[in-house]
């Protein structure tokens, strides 16, 4: 299986992935390695969001990314809020599909 | 465009989906939701000469599909101009409260429109939105370079976010000629 990873023209990390072509190729250890800090990331995210930690408990070198996703999410949340669907009637109906 | 209507295409669509496996040699459970279908969609058998490819994509920050946006796959796939079905989904769980799953499924033949559709959904709130293999759709398309094997997403609403807010956004995506 082939595994890259995409970065922007600042050198930051955008994205992993498998198969395909593009990015810069890298092993499978890496790409593992990639996907865990990702996934711990977003667990921080997440817990920092909810109140559970406060960005003290973030590691250093990731409190300035950290805080500023969290901010990103505080954000959408809002816009969710502003949509007109009635959320309880349109996931009976998709679940329903889906 | 209604509800229902919206509801009506995605129908078509999964079963489309459910077809286009089962003409693949590979059965679909009766019920099968969308959540299973990568997983038969893996146990496709790769043909040889090139015909089938799939892959994975995980965001590290967020990424927009929205106007504008062109997001690329790039699957390395070329179809030398040959028909070719596509299909994309997307699995965004969140890890922690359960929030937010976003599907995000479509299915495409060169012969006509077809929809990549997602939903998100949260406690209070539930929205959709379609991406149509049609680039006259309101500036919002897919579409395959045979080419270059490069799939392009630009979505309608600035909304339609490949998120790493809550868990693992996660694309899977396939493509094969019959």
């Amino acid at each position: 299986m082939r595994y890259f990873a995409k970065y922007d023209n600042h050198g930051v990390l955008v994205l992993i992935g498998t198969g395909g072509a593009g990015g810069v190729e890298i092993t499978e250890a890496e790409y593992n390695a990639l996907l865990a800090e990702i996934r711990e990331k977003a667990a921080l995210v997440d817990k920092l969001y909810s109140g559970e930690i406060t960005l003290d408990e973030v590691p250093a070198d990731w409190q300035e990314e950290i805080q500023r996703r969290v901010n990103e999410r505080i954000t959408a949340d809002g816009e969710a809020a502003e949509q007109p669907v009635s959320g309880d009637e349109f996931l009976s109906m998709l679940e329903g599909v889906l | 465009m209604s509800i229902q209507s919206e509801i009506t295409r995605l129908e078509t669509a999964k079963s489309a989906i459910a077809a286009a496996i089962a003409g693949k040699g590979v059965t679909v459970p009766d019920g099968t939701l969308l959540d299973g279908m990568a997983a038969l969609i893996e146990a496709i058998q790769a043909g040889g000469g090139g015909k089938f490819a799939n892959g994975t994509i995980t965001p590290a920050t967020n990424i927009s599909l929205g106007p504008g946006a062109n997001f690329e796959i790039e699957t390395g796939f070329l179809s030398e101009g040959k028909q070719v079905n596509f299909v994309l989904l997307l699995l965004n769980g969140s890890v922690a409260t359960g929030r937010y799953n976003t599907h995000f499924i479509g299915y495409q033949s060169n012969a006509g429109k077809a929809a990549i559709a997602y939903k998100t959904v949260s406690d209070s709130n539930a929205r959709y939105d379609t991406m149509y293999y049609d680039t006259t759709s309101a500036g919002a398309y897919f579409k395959y370079d045979y080419t270059t094997g490069v799939v392009t997403l630009n979505g309608k609403h600035s909304s339609q976010v490949l998120n790493t807010y809550y868990g693992n956004s996660i694309i899977s995506w396939a493509i094969w000629v019959d």
